[in-house]
């Protein structure tokens, strides 16, 4: 098919076509925190750390139930930023500018909470890396 | 893979004190990677045991030099971002001179072409690190309710 790429795109097309630019990108930020919070979920439960660590398994059940959060945190977020698509073509439907002044603040609202998911997430991590790193189970025999 | 260069032209308009910004962001992505290295080496070179019973060990063996190679162009950025930092920052500094920081618009577009592109490799070779310790612990976890 022959496609004509020297169409002039309006401003608010060009616009739309950086805001649904951003959505992808948290999308695919979100997908890959899917995969994470996977493999810390296999991670923190299996048998792999030293067995006589005082309080061991109450930080590793505080560690999972925290997991579990940003579980539903991430699938939340997840569902918004997918639904948000809609609302960012929905724009150039919009009759006045109030209209695109609310989805564009919507815009931004989303951003920062995918921000803030990703800074608390962070956090998360370099705790769990901390704590578990040093305590992981060498041998069979190791206690 | 090829590291293709995009041109992001919207850093024609970006002030210094924002690609001062934008750099002491890399700075702290880098910083958590380096960190995240330390413990998937740990956990690829200590935690042993069901790596070697679920013979998955020459992948892992390959898994720790790509981590070693990550490590070497990590470092190698971190020095980049840093010296790109400092000259920012002197340039924030020096108000004799025009804030106009064109000189360093190349030099920043560069940078951010490479944090972009070693992001992406870092991505792939967690999702690796993922799927075989992954299916080690799994199986580990089959023989253990087998057992």
């Amino acid at each position: 098919m022959n496609r004509n790429t020297s169409r002039n795109f309006s401003a608010n097309e060009k616009e739309i076509a950086l805001l649904l630019k951003e959505n992808s990108r948290w999308k695919e930020k979100l997908a890959f925190f899917k995969e994470e919070i996977n493999f810390l979920n296999l991670y923190l439960s299996a048998d792999i750390f030293q067995k006589n660590i005082l309080n061991l398994y109450e930080r590793l059940q505080l560690f999972y139930d925290e997991l579990q959060n940003f579980k539903l945190g991430c699938l939340d977020l997840t569902t918004r930023v997918h639904n948000h698509r809609y609302d960012i073509e929905g724009i150039l439907e919009c009759e006045d500018i109030s209209c695109e002044v609310f989805y564009h603040e919507e815009h931004l609202k989303l951003k920062e909470s995918v921000l803030n998911f990703a800074r608390e997430f962070r956090k998360f991590k370099l705790e769990v890396y901390s704590y578990t790193g040093r305590l992981l189970r060498r041998t069979s025999k190791e206690h | 893979m090829e590291n293709k260069a995009h041109n992001y032209r919207y850093i024609e308009w970006k002030t210094p004190d924002e690609m001062h910004f934008s750099s002491l962001q890399w700075k702290s992505e880098l910083n958590f990677i380096k960190d995240e290295h330390r413990f998937f080496e740990d956990m690829l070179k200590e935690y042993t045991l069901p790596i070697i019973e679920s013979q998955l060990f020459s992948r892992v063996k390959e898994l720790i030099e790509q981590l070693d190679l990550s490590r070497k162009d990590l470092k190698l950025l971190e020095k980049r971002v840093a010296d790109h930092i400092k000259k920012l920052r002197e340039l924030l500094e020096n108000t004799n001179e025009q804030r106009e920081g064109h000189v360093y618009r190349q030099e920043h577009k560069e940078i951010l072409n490479d944090v972009t592109h070693y992001s992406r490799q870092y991505k792939r070779l967690k999702r690796d690190i993922f799927q075989t310790v992954g299916r080690a612990l799994k199986q580990q976890k089959q023989k253990r309710l087998l057992a």
